[in-house]
Protein backbone atom coordinates (compact mmCIF):
# COMPACT_ATOMS: atom_id res chain seq x y z
CA UNK A 1 0.00 0.00 0.00
CA UNK A 2 1.44 3.22 -0.81
CA UNK A 3 1.07 5.90 1.70
CA UNK A 4 -0.78 9.27 0.40
CA UNK A 5 -0.69 12.47 1.95
CA UNK A 6 -4.55 13.47 1.26
CA UNK A 7 -5.86 16.45 1.41
CA UNK A 8 -9.41 17.87 2.81
CA UNK A 9 -9.62 20.30 -0.64
CA UNK A 10 -11.16 23.10 1.66
CA UNK A 11 -8.79 25.04 1.14
CA UNK A 12 -8.13 26.16 4.08
CA UNK A 13 -7.85 24.46 7.88
CA UNK A 14 -10.60 23.81 9.64
CA UNK A 15 -10.44 24.17 13.54
CA UNK A 16 -9.44 21.08 15.02
CA UNK A 17 -12.15 19.64 17.37
CA UNK A 18 -12.27 16.30 19.31
CA UNK A 19 -15.57 15.95 16.85
CA UNK A 20 -13.96 16.59 13.80
CA UNK A 21 -10.69 14.28 15.11
CA UNK A 22 -13.16 11.68 15.07
CA UNK A 23 -14.71 12.49 12.00
CA UNK A 24 -10.84 11.81 10.28
CA UNK A 25 -10.74 9.03 12.63
CA UNK A 26 -14.10 7.63 11.31
CA UNK A 27 -13.22 8.08 7.46
CA UNK A 28 -9.46 7.41 7.37
CA UNK A 29 -8.46 5.32 9.75
CA UNK A 30 -5.86 6.17 12.68
CA UNK A 31 -2.47 6.78 10.07
CA UNK A 32 -2.04 10.34 10.01
CA UNK A 33 -0.60 10.25 6.41
CA UNK A 34 -4.05 9.49 5.64
CA UNK A 35 -5.63 12.66 7.21
CA UNK A 36 -6.04 15.52 4.86
CA UNK A 37 -2.73 17.35 5.65
CA UNK A 38 -4.03 21.24 6.43
CA UNK A 39 -5.45 18.76 9.64
CA UNK A 40 -2.93 16.93 10.43
CA UNK A 41 -0.98 19.27 12.67
CA UNK A 42 -3.49 19.92 14.77
CA UNK A 43 -5.18 16.70 14.94
CA UNK A 44 -1.74 15.56 15.87
CA UNK A 45 -1.99 18.33 18.82
CA UNK A 46 -4.97 16.92 20.07
CA UNK A 47 -4.39 13.79 20.46
CA UNK A 48 -1.48 14.58 22.20
CA UNK A 49 -3.84 16.52 25.04
CA UNK A 50 -6.71 13.75 25.00
CA UNK A 51 -6.46 10.63 26.52
CA UNK A 52 -10.44 10.10 24.78
CA UNK A 53 -8.95 10.92 21.35
CA UNK A 54 -6.21 8.03 21.88
CA UNK A 55 -8.38 5.76 22.56
CA UNK A 56 -10.35 6.98 19.65
CA UNK A 57 -7.58 6.73 17.58
CA UNK A 58 -6.58 3.15 19.23
CA UNK A 59 -9.99 1.73 18.27
CA UNK A 60 -9.34 2.82 14.62
CA UNK A 61 -6.02 1.45 14.47
CA UNK A 62 -7.11 -2.08 15.05
CA UNK A 63 -9.91 -1.50 12.77
CA UNK A 64 -7.10 -1.18 10.48
CA UNK A 65 -5.06 -3.86 11.22
CA UNK A 66 -7.66 -6.24 10.52
CA UNK A 67 -8.52 -4.98 7.28
CA UNK A 68 -5.02 -5.49 5.82
CA UNK A 69 -5.17 -8.70 6.66
CA UNK A 70 -7.58 -8.81 3.44
CA UNK A 71 -5.56 -10.40 1.10
CA UNK A 72 -5.52 -8.62 -2.85
CA UNK A 73 -5.83 -10.40 -5.85
CA UNK A 74 -2.72 -10.72 -7.60
CA UNK A 75 -2.49 -10.56 -11.52
CA UNK A 76 -1.55 -14.27 -13.08
CA UNK A 77 0.93 -14.02 -15.38
CA UNK A 78 -0.67 -15.33 -18.01
CA UNK A 79 -2.88 -11.85 -17.62
CA UNK A 80 0.48 -9.88 -17.70
CA UNK A 81 1.35 -11.58 -21.09
CA UNK A 82 -2.03 -10.88 -22.70
CA UNK A 83 -1.48 -7.30 -21.44
CA UNK A 84 2.08 -7.02 -22.98
CA UNK A 85 0.78 -8.93 -25.76
CA UNK A 86 -1.37 -5.90 -26.83
CA UNK A 87 0.88 -2.92 -26.12
CA UNK A 88 2.49 -0.98 -28.68
CA UNK A 89 5.41 -1.79 -27.95
CA UNK A 90 4.75 -5.41 -28.88
CA UNK A 91 2.71 -3.88 -32.27
CA UNK A 92 5.95 -2.39 -33.26
CA UNK A 93 8.03 -5.23 -32.78
CA UNK A 94 5.41 -7.04 -35.36
CA UNK A 95 5.56 -4.79 -37.53
CA UNK A 96 9.58 -4.43 -37.65
CA UNK A 97 9.81 -8.36 -37.31
CA UNK A 98 12.16 -9.54 -40.43
CA UNK A 99 10.65 -12.22 -42.70
CA UNK A 100 12.15 -15.24 -42.29
CA UNK A 101 12.88 -15.78 -46.11
CA UNK A 102 15.04 -12.64 -46.31
CA UNK A 103 16.12 -9.89 -44.11
CA UNK A 104 14.03 -6.94 -45.47
CA UNK A 105 11.71 -9.02 -47.87
CA UNK A 106 8.96 -7.75 -45.78
CA UNK A 107 10.29 -3.41 -46.76
CA UNK A 108 10.69 -4.60 -50.20
CA UNK A 109 6.89 -6.09 -50.43
CA UNK A 110 6.08 -3.24 -48.77
CA UNK A 111 7.77 -0.44 -51.15
CA UNK A 112 6.75 -2.77 -54.61
CA UNK A 113 3.50 -2.64 -53.45
CA UNK A 114 3.29 0.93 -52.64
CA UNK A 115 4.56 1.47 -55.96
CA UNK A 116 2.06 -0.73 -57.58
CA UNK A 117 -0.51 1.47 -55.83
CA UNK A 118 0.99 4.74 -56.91
CA UNK A 119 1.12 2.89 -60.59
CA UNK A 120 -2.64 2.44 -61.01
CA UNK A 121 -3.36 5.87 -59.26
CA UNK A 122 -1.23 7.31 -62.39
CA UNK A 123 -3.51 5.16 -64.46
CA UNK A 124 -6.54 5.86 -63.43
CA UNK A 125 -5.56 9.52 -63.54
CA UNK A 126 -4.06 9.05 -67.31
CA UNK A 127 -6.94 6.58 -68.46
CA UNK A 128 -9.85 9.82 -68.94
CA UNK A 129 -7.26 11.90 -70.32
CA UNK A 130 -6.08 9.88 -72.68
CA UNK A 131 -9.88 8.88 -74.06
CA UNK A 132 -10.33 12.82 -74.43
CA UNK A 133 -7.45 13.43 -76.40
CA UNK A 134 -7.98 10.55 -78.36
CA UNK A 135 -10.83 11.77 -79.14
CA UNK A 136 -10.28 15.33 -79.53
CA UNK A 137 -7.77 14.29 -82.06
CA UNK A 138 -10.49 11.71 -84.00
CA UNK A 139 -13.00 14.77 -84.00
CA UNK A 140 -10.26 17.17 -85.70
CA UNK A 141 -8.21 15.28 -87.95
CA UNK A 142 -8.03 17.06 -91.07
CA UNK A 143 -9.74 15.00 -94.35
CA UNK A 144 -8.02 12.52 -96.62
CA UNK A 145 -7.41 14.56 -99.95
CA UNK A 146 -6.01 12.11 -102.05
CA UNK A 147 -7.50 10.08 -104.80
CA UNK A 148 -8.38 7.21 -104.52
CA UNK A 149 -6.50 6.47 -107.58
CA UNK A 150 -3.19 7.54 -106.79
CA UNK A 151 -3.03 6.38 -103.10
CA UNK A 152 -3.81 2.70 -104.89
CA UNK A 153 -1.05 3.06 -107.99
CA UNK A 154 1.02 4.24 -104.61
CA UNK A 155 -0.01 0.89 -102.98
CA UNK A 156 1.00 -1.01 -105.84
CA UNK A 157 4.28 0.69 -106.61
CA UNK A 158 4.85 0.13 -102.97
CA UNK A 159 4.57 -3.91 -103.79
CA UNK A 160 7.15 -3.59 -105.79
CA UNK A 161 7.86 -4.76 -109.66
CA UNK A 162 7.12 -8.29 -110.79
CA UNK A 163 10.51 -10.11 -112.50
CA UNK A 164 9.09 -12.90 -113.18
CA UNK A 165 8.06 -14.87 -116.69
CA UNK A 166 4.80 -15.42 -115.54
CA UNK A 167 3.92 -11.32 -116.13
CA UNK A 168 3.48 -12.24 -119.81
CA UNK A 169 0.58 -14.17 -118.80
CA UNK A 170 -1.18 -11.53 -117.26
CA UNK A 171 -0.99 -9.35 -120.19
CA UNK A 172 -3.25 -9.36 -122.71
CA UNK A 173 -1.25 -9.53 -126.17
CA UNK A 174 0.11 -12.55 -125.00
CA UNK A 175 -3.23 -14.21 -125.47
CA UNK A 176 -4.80 -15.25 -128.25
CA UNK A 177 -8.62 -16.46 -127.16
CA UNK A 178 -9.58 -17.89 -130.76
CA UNK A 179 -5.81 -19.46 -131.46
CA UNK A 180 -6.96 -23.23 -131.04
CA UNK A 181 -3.45 -23.85 -130.37
CA UNK A 182 -1.86 -23.80 -126.68
CA UNK A 183 1.05 -21.79 -126.52
CA UNK A 184 1.58 -22.34 -122.40
CA UNK A 185 3.35 -25.41 -122.83
CA UNK A 186 3.75 -26.37 -125.84
CA UNK A 187 7.27 -26.40 -127.68
CA UNK A 188 6.84 -29.08 -130.97
CA UNK A 189 7.16 -27.23 -133.83
CA UNK A 190 5.39 -30.30 -135.90
CA UNK A 191 1.85 -29.85 -133.44
CA UNK A 192 1.83 -26.16 -134.71
CA UNK A 193 2.86 -24.65 -131.75
CA UNK A 194 4.49 -21.30 -132.21
CA UNK A 195 7.90 -20.77 -131.60
CA UNK A 196 8.14 -18.04 -128.89
CA UNK A 197 11.11 -16.33 -128.95
CA UNK A 198 10.46 -14.07 -125.37
CA UNK A 199 13.98 -12.52 -125.82
CA UNK A 200 13.52 -10.96 -128.89
CA UNK A 201 10.01 -9.61 -128.21
CA UNK A 202 11.24 -8.42 -124.99
CA UNK A 203 13.93 -6.78 -127.30
CA UNK A 204 11.50 -5.57 -129.84
CA UNK A 205 9.06 -4.35 -127.30
CA UNK A 206 6.17 -6.51 -127.97
CA UNK A 207 6.63 -7.99 -124.59
CA UNK A 208 7.28 -6.18 -121.87
CA UNK A 209 9.47 -7.23 -118.99
CA UNK A 210 8.80 -5.04 -116.44
CA UNK A 211 5.51 -3.79 -114.94
CA UNK A 212 5.76 -0.22 -114.02
CA UNK A 213 3.96 2.50 -112.47
CA UNK A 214 3.90 6.07 -113.34
CA UNK B 1 13.47 2.62 -14.08
CA UNK B 2 12.52 6.03 -12.57
CA UNK B 3 10.68 7.96 -15.43
CA UNK B 4 7.38 9.91 -14.38
CA UNK B 5 4.60 8.22 -15.81
CA UNK B 6 3.74 10.75 -17.94
CA UNK B 7 7.64 10.12 -19.19
CA UNK B 8 6.38 6.41 -19.69
CA UNK B 9 3.08 6.96 -21.36
CA UNK B 10 4.73 9.26 -23.79
CA UNK B 11 7.44 6.63 -24.84
CA UNK B 12 4.87 3.57 -24.70
CA UNK B 13 2.51 5.89 -27.20
CA UNK B 14 5.91 5.06 -29.65
CA UNK B 15 6.33 1.65 -28.56
CA UNK B 16 9.04 1.41 -26.05
CA UNK B 17 8.90 -2.13 -24.71
CA UNK B 18 10.51 -0.86 -21.67
CA UNK B 19 8.06 1.57 -21.37
CA UNK B 20 5.35 -0.68 -21.65
CA UNK B 21 6.79 -3.29 -19.00
CA UNK B 22 7.39 -0.69 -16.40
CA UNK B 23 3.45 0.46 -16.75
CA UNK B 24 2.39 -2.97 -16.09
CA UNK B 25 4.70 -3.51 -13.88
CA UNK B 26 3.74 -0.16 -11.64
CA UNK B 27 0.26 -0.75 -12.44
CA UNK B 28 -1.32 -3.91 -13.48
CA UNK B 29 -1.21 -5.39 -9.72
CA UNK B 30 -3.00 -1.84 -8.04
CA UNK B 31 -5.55 -2.25 -10.92
CA UNK B 32 -6.11 -6.01 -10.32
CA UNK B 33 -6.09 -5.42 -6.60
CA UNK B 34 -8.81 -2.57 -6.90
CA UNK B 35 -11.12 -4.61 -9.26
CA UNK B 36 -10.79 -7.63 -7.36
CA UNK B 37 -11.99 -5.65 -3.99
CA UNK B 38 -14.72 -3.75 -5.88
CA UNK B 39 -15.85 -6.88 -7.69
CA UNK B 40 -15.25 -9.58 -5.25
CA UNK B 41 -13.85 -12.22 -8.21
CA UNK B 42 -11.11 -12.87 -9.15
CA UNK B 43 -11.50 -13.62 -13.13
CA UNK B 44 -13.70 -10.80 -13.38
CA UNK B 45 -11.28 -8.58 -11.90
CA UNK B 46 -8.43 -9.56 -14.26
CA UNK B 47 -11.23 -9.36 -17.27
CA UNK B 48 -11.74 -5.46 -16.01
CA UNK B 49 -8.12 -5.10 -15.67
CA UNK B 50 -7.41 -6.85 -19.07
CA UNK B 51 -9.90 -3.93 -20.03
CA UNK B 52 -8.16 -0.76 -18.62
CA UNK B 53 -4.73 -1.66 -20.15
CA UNK B 54 -5.85 -2.23 -23.44
CA UNK B 55 -8.13 1.51 -23.33
CA UNK B 56 -4.43 2.71 -21.88
CA UNK B 57 -2.54 1.52 -25.04
CA UNK B 58 -4.88 3.30 -27.47
CA UNK B 59 -4.61 6.04 -24.84
CA UNK B 60 -0.92 6.20 -24.83
CA UNK B 61 -0.50 7.39 -28.67
CA UNK B 62 -2.26 10.44 -27.85
CA UNK B 63 -1.53 11.19 -23.78
CA UNK B 64 -2.01 14.90 -23.41
CA UNK B 65 0.35 14.83 -19.75
CA UNK B 66 -1.43 17.67 -18.66
CA UNK B 67 -4.80 16.27 -18.61
CA UNK B 68 -4.96 13.96 -15.72
CA UNK B 69 -2.73 11.98 -13.32
CA UNK B 70 -2.35 8.79 -14.46
CA UNK B 71 -3.42 7.04 -11.32
CA UNK B 72 -6.74 8.92 -11.14
CA UNK B 73 -7.29 7.66 -15.13
CA UNK B 74 -6.41 3.77 -14.38
CA UNK B 75 -8.62 3.85 -11.72
CA UNK B 76 -11.85 6.03 -12.64
CA UNK B 77 -11.69 3.25 -16.01
CA UNK B 78 -11.22 0.73 -13.66
CA UNK B 79 -13.99 2.10 -11.77
CA UNK B 80 -16.46 2.69 -14.77
CA UNK B 81 -16.10 -1.06 -15.87
CA UNK B 82 -16.76 -2.32 -12.75
CA UNK B 83 -19.75 -0.51 -11.60
CA UNK B 84 -20.79 -1.81 -15.31
CA UNK B 85 -20.58 -5.44 -14.19
CA UNK B 86 -21.83 -4.67 -10.67
CA UNK B 87 -24.87 -3.66 -12.46
CA UNK B 88 -25.62 -5.99 -14.91
CA UNK B 89 -24.67 -8.75 -11.66
CA UNK B 90 -27.86 -6.86 -9.51
CA UNK B 91 -30.28 -7.15 -12.94
CA UNK B 92 -29.13 -10.63 -13.51
CA UNK B 93 -29.79 -11.17 -9.75
CA UNK B 94 -33.78 -9.42 -10.36
CA UNK B 95 -34.21 -12.58 -12.95
CA UNK B 96 -32.40 -15.30 -11.40
CA UNK B 97 -34.32 -17.09 -8.60
CA UNK B 98 -32.24 -16.91 -5.51
CA UNK B 99 -32.17 -19.93 -3.36
CA UNK B 100 -31.39 -19.14 0.03
CA UNK B 101 -28.72 -19.53 0.93
CA UNK B 102 -26.08 -18.31 4.16
CA UNK B 103 -24.62 -15.05 2.60
CA UNK B 104 -21.46 -15.59 4.38
CA UNK B 105 -19.50 -19.07 5.58
CA UNK B 106 -20.02 -19.61 9.51
CA UNK B 107 -17.80 -18.01 11.77
CA UNK B 108 -16.89 -21.06 12.90
CA UNK B 109 -15.55 -22.94 9.71
CA UNK B 110 -13.96 -18.93 9.39
CA UNK B 111 -12.03 -19.20 12.46
CA UNK B 112 -10.95 -22.87 12.34
CA UNK B 113 -9.65 -21.95 9.02
CA UNK B 114 -8.22 -18.45 10.58
CA UNK B 115 -8.63 -16.98 7.27
CA UNK B 116 -9.75 -13.73 8.34
CA UNK B 117 -8.45 -12.14 5.57
CA UNK B 118 -11.36 -14.10 3.54
CA UNK B 119 -13.75 -12.76 6.58
CA UNK B 120 -12.82 -9.06 5.88
CA UNK B 121 -13.41 -9.57 1.64
CA UNK B 122 -16.47 -11.16 2.41
CA UNK B 123 -17.95 -8.45 4.76
CA UNK B 124 -16.28 -5.89 2.08
CA UNK B 125 -17.57 -7.17 -0.30
CA UNK B 126 -21.29 -6.85 1.21
CA UNK B 127 -21.46 -3.44 1.83
CA UNK B 128 -22.86 -0.78 -0.83
CA UNK B 129 -21.30 -0.59 -3.87
CA UNK B 130 -20.17 3.33 -2.85
CA UNK B 131 -18.74 3.08 0.36
CA UNK B 132 -16.88 -0.52 -0.58
CA UNK B 133 -15.42 1.73 -3.25
CA UNK B 134 -14.38 4.52 -1.52
CA UNK B 135 -13.01 2.21 1.62
CA UNK B 136 -10.98 0.41 -1.38
CA UNK B 137 -9.73 3.22 -2.88
CA UNK B 138 -8.44 5.09 0.33
CA UNK B 139 -7.69 2.56 2.52
CA UNK B 140 -6.29 0.07 0.56
CA UNK B 141 -5.68 1.65 -2.93
CA UNK B 142 -3.43 4.25 -0.71
CA UNK B 143 -4.90 7.74 -2.80
CA UNK B 144 -5.92 11.08 -0.95
CA UNK B 145 -9.52 11.71 -0.56
CA UNK B 146 -9.28 14.24 -3.36
CA UNK B 147 -8.33 12.61 -5.77
CA UNK B 148 -10.61 9.60 -4.64
CA UNK B 149 -13.24 12.15 -4.61
CA UNK B 150 -12.78 13.08 -8.17
CA UNK B 151 -12.54 9.39 -9.34
CA UNK B 152 -15.71 8.84 -7.96
CA UNK B 153 -17.44 11.72 -8.79
CA UNK B 154 -18.26 12.93 -5.65
CA UNK B 155 -17.41 15.83 -3.07
CA UNK B 156 -14.75 15.46 -0.68
CA UNK B 157 -17.51 15.46 2.35
CA UNK B 158 -19.61 13.17 0.50
CA UNK B 159 -16.35 11.26 0.17
CA UNK B 160 -16.00 11.43 3.99
CA UNK B 161 -19.16 10.26 4.57
CA UNK B 162 -19.32 7.19 2.64
CA UNK B 163 -15.71 6.17 4.29
CA UNK B 164 -17.05 6.91 7.76
CA UNK B 165 -20.45 4.82 7.43
CA UNK B 166 -18.65 1.90 5.71
CA UNK B 167 -16.25 1.61 8.47
CA UNK B 168 -19.11 1.59 11.30
CA UNK B 169 -20.44 -1.39 8.84
CA UNK B 170 -17.53 -3.41 8.78
CA UNK B 171 -16.53 -2.71 12.22
CA UNK B 172 -20.24 -3.21 13.19
CA UNK B 173 -19.87 -6.79 11.73
CA UNK B 174 -16.32 -7.65 12.29
CA UNK B 175 -17.05 -7.35 16.28
CA UNK B 176 -18.81 -10.31 15.87
CA UNK B 177 -16.64 -12.30 14.61
CA UNK B 178 -13.27 -11.28 15.29
CA UNK B 179 -14.09 -9.30 18.89
CA UNK B 180 -10.77 -10.06 20.35
CA UNK B 181 -8.84 -8.20 17.23
CA UNK B 182 -10.95 -5.26 17.68
CA UNK B 183 -10.82 -4.87 21.25
CA UNK B 184 -14.20 -5.57 21.70
CA UNK B 185 -14.25 -8.94 23.81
Amino acid sequence: MEPKVPSNGHGAARQMTSERLRQLLDAYGAGPDRWPPDEREAALALLENSSEARAERDSAARLDTVLDRAPAEQPSPALAERVLAASPAKRVKARSRPSLVRPGAGEARRSTRRARTRLWRYLAAAAPLAAAAALVFWLTRPPLDLPHSESMQLTIAELGAYQTPMDVLLEPPAFDLIDTVPSLGCTDSGLGCPELDFQREIESGSLPMRRTHA
Amino acid sequence: MDESDETLMLQAGTGSHDACHELVRRYLGRIVAFAGRSLGDRTDAEDVAQEVFERLWIHARNWNPGRARLTTWLHRVALNLCLDRLARRREQSLVDVVEPTDPKPSMTALMQQEDIGRLVNTELAALPDRQKIAITLCHYQGLGNIEAAEIMGVSVEALESLLARGRRTLRSRLSGLVPDLLGES
